[in-house]
């Protein structure tokens, strides 16, 4: 009569695998345990000579004209992330450099971080060239902003030169009405009953032209004020980029950690198919 | 053309696809019907297959339709022809790995189990399992009723729940969930080897996880992805005992059958239920219900799918290169499927593809689609080929393990199931390059081998085997 599969004794059968394995490793010391060190050690000491890598990362906010947004930041990382405006990044970065060393970035890549900012971060071989980049980017973005919203930007600048020039001429003509009631005022006709008309008609006009100079200014308030700091600003870095030192792959433990681990389970392996037993299948 | 040619063009298109669709179902039938062990062990990749091939079927013969998820039209066309090349291939790949004379070899000619070899022991072994299995199950029910709110009365998304509130056993369980069925399910089953009763210690486990996973507002994927996981132990014990005798097996496959059968009934009304009151309550869609279900059930299956065949089979705009550099060098989200992200990426516009991604979602499908955007239209068929192969030669490893009662290769060699079954599904692929699953893999060669050369060793060292039998008889 067999025994019940459920009584299986746990502590032969866990424990048997356990003793087979740890006869295995210990017949097999060199291959199993001197091995991996040996690895691990070779690993430790090749991934020291590994470059180290910039990393940096910066928060930008994406700019409006007049309230309106070029991009929303939904589709300012889906460009960033997109594989030509990686490769005008690093162009961009490489002309931005000093030219002896061109730029190696890798890992340029956006998320969206706030309702108006996105995450930007970038790895490179200098700090210099990771800074880079992300100033690439922030201008990269800007010159889309510049193409899509500066016609509106310009077309405010324009109303706003018109309005400006509006007001000049109101103020010059008020300036001459002024004058000329100076004049007036000195008795300059000799015919009192002209003399009081040509008042009330100058009084009437320099009260239009004040009123037209009232409205004029408010328009260009209204024009100045679409083009202020807080409904028009470029895409910019909202701080400088926070720069990071890492290495291109891992850490050199981790590495060598994972190097021995693979060593010692291939050579584990190798022991097992070594260690001569009768092998017969069950 | 004539308005004629193009009716009778379209008739013998749908003839054909219909003919392709009916002849998989059938191959399918006779599996679950003839083999049911084999239907067991491949009921997870089996269902989603056909479920599939309904959906593009439904795409080509009713098409063009309107698509919610790719607010496109879809269909319609041949479409599900190389789709269903694809799952033959892979069927066909399986009924050649568990060709009835090589499941035969599986049983030796020594049919006594495992514990009837080794010396009688302290703790058993299922105790140990059990033991820690349960300790899982309840610091899990504990976490969910102290953390706050229940997803199912409270109304909330499982992603909401797992985003907001989810502990850190609830996400293991997310990760680790099918591994967990896979292992109570090989504990269940394994002692109905030995014409023992199945240990219900872990049905009541498994049970305990499902109804855990209702009221976390999981709906039909993962009690569907739990439950296949659970009984493929059972479908291999099955083969496992037909191979040793093939009249008991047939009473154990019929006493199985009923067993399922049973189960099948609660566990559908849950999915119904989960299915019914997160379109209902949770989302408030309930006037929608019926186009929702119809979208989910009959479009979105198969709708990558058209997708891809457009790209690859009609238009010839398919290069591997670029999808090879999507798929493993630069995904969006590497973290996750990238397989699926690239086909969205290709299916949508990128900035909504992305947007989708980031909270967490995905679109159905993967597999075939994956081997077709990396190989075209020809390239692809063998790359199908090549993972059929390798999926089924490892099914029948595992099966083998299973009967062999070798529970230390079994539990190392479930996350590459795992990994496997995903593929074959989903078509994810960057699981395979990870530095970890190498590490898998090797842990998993290295115990199957220790465990292959202690047994040997074991049965090698006893005087004989009659004695021993009568001494632990």
């Amino acid at each position: 009569m067999s025994v019940s599969p459920s009584n299986v004794p746990g502590d032969q059968y866990l424990g048997g695998l356990f003793t087979y394995l740890y006869r295995t490793i210990r017949e097999h010391m060199f291959l199993t345990l001197l091995l991996p060190l040996v690895a691990m050690t070779i690993t430790y000491v090749a991934a020291l000579q590994l470059p180290t890598v910039y990393t940096a990362q910066g928060s930008i906010r994406i700019g409006r004209v007049d309230g309106a947004e070029a991009a929303s930041p939904t589709s300012a990382v889906s460009r960033i992330n997109s594989p030509s405006f990686k490769q005008r990044a690093i162009q961009a970065t490489n002309s931005a450099g000093d030219g002896d060393q061109s730029a190696q970035l890798s890992n340029l890549t956006a998320r969206q971080e706030t309702a108006d900012t996105v995450a930007v971060s970038v790895r490179a071989a200098t700090a210099r060239q990771a800074r880079d980049a992300i100033a690439a980017a922030v201008n990269l973005l800007n010159e889309e902003q510049r193409r899509t919203l500066g016609p509106l930007e310009n077309d405010i600048k324009e109303q706003l030169a018109a309005s400006d020039a509006i007001i000049a001429s109101l103020v010059q003509t008020r300036e001459s009405l002024l004058a000329l009631a100076k004049e007036d005022s000195r008795g300059a006709s000799g015919d009192p009953a002209f003399a009081a008309l040509l008042r009330i008609w100058l009084s009437d006009l320099v009260s239009r032209n004040d009123r037209r100079l009232a409205v004029a200014k408010a328009e260009r308030h209204t024009l100045w004020a679409r083009l202020g700091a807080w409904r028009t600003y470029p895409t910019a870095l909202l701080d400088e980029p926070y720069i990071s030192i890492g290495y291109a792959v891992a850490r050199p433990v981790t590495l060598a950690i994972l190097a021995g681990g693979v060593v010692f389970l291939v050579s584990l392996l190798g022991a097992l198919f070594r260690r001569s037993t009768a092998r017969i299948p069950i | 053309m004539t308005a004629s040619g193009v009716v009778s063009d379209s008739l013998l298109a749908a003839a054909l696809s219909v003919t392709a669709v009916v002849v998989f179902l059938a191959a399918a039938l006779w599996i679950a019907v003839k083999r049911p062990g084999l239907g067991m062990i491949f009921f997870f990749v089996l269902f989603a297959f056909a479920w599939r091939l309904a959906s593009v079927l439904y795409i080509d013969v009713f098409g063009p339709l309107f698509s919610d998820q790719l607010a496109l039209e879809i269909g319609s066309g041949v479409s599900v022809l190389p789709i269903a090349m694809s799952q033959g291939i892979v069927v066909i790949a399986l009924l050649f790995s568990f060709r009835r004379e090589r499941v035969r070899q599986l049983v030796g000619p020594d049919e006594s189990g495992l514990a009837s070899r080794l010396p009688p022991g302290r703790f058993s072994l299922f105790g140990i399992a059990f033991l820690a299995a349960a300790l899982f199950v309840v610091a899990l029910w504990l976490e969910l009723l102290m953390r706050g709110p229940i997803p199912l009365f409270a109304g909330i998304e499982r992603f909401d729940y797992s985003r907001l509130h989810g502990g850190p056993l609830h996400h293991r369980l997310l990760e680790w969930g099918p591994m967990l069925a896979f292992q109570l399910g090989i504990f269940f089953s394994v002692p109905l080897l030995h014409n023992r009763p199945s240990d219900w210690r872990f049905g009541v486990l498994f049970g305990t996880v499902i109804l855990y996973l209702f009221l976390a507002g999981h709906r039909f994927s993962s009690l569907y992805a739990y439950t296949s996981f659970f009984i493929m132990p059972l479908g291999a014990v099955l083969i496992g005992r037909q191979a040793k005798s093939p009249s008991l097996g047939e009473m154990l496959s019929r006493r199985i059958l009923r067993w399922l059968a049973v189960a099948a009934v609660p566990l559908s009304v849950l999915i119904a239920a989960a299915v019914v009151y997160s379109y209902v309550v949770v989302r408030g869609e309930g006037g929608e219900l019926l186009a929702k279900l119809s979208q989910r059930i009959l479009v979105q299956q198969g709708e990558m799918w058209w997708m891809t065949f457009e790209r690859v089979f009609l238009r010839g705009d398919w290069d591997g290169m670029l999808a090879a550099y999507k798929l493993f060098v630069d995904p969006f989200d590497p973290s996750r499927n990238s397989t699926m992200q690239f086909l969205m990426e290709q299916a949508l516009p990128v900035v909504r593809a992305h947007f989708i991604i980031a909270q967490g979602s995905a679109f159905t499908g993967g597999w075939p689609e994956v081997f077709f955007e990396l190989g075209g239209p020809v390239g692809g068929f063998v790359l199908v080929a090549l993972s059929a192969i390798v999926f089924s030669e490892f099914m029948f490893l595992m099966t083998r393990c299973i009967v062999q009662e070798r529970f230390a290769t079994c539990f190392f060699l479930t996350p590459i199931l795992f990994a496997l079954s995903i593929m074959i599904v989903s078509g994810m692929v960057n699981s395979f390059i990870e530095m970890t699953f190498l590490v898998k893999v090797v842990s998993a060669v290295v115990v199957y081998v220790t465990e292959d050369k202690w047994r040997s060793n074991m049965l090698f060292s006893r005087p004989s085997a009659g004695s021993e039998d009568e001494a632990f008889s």
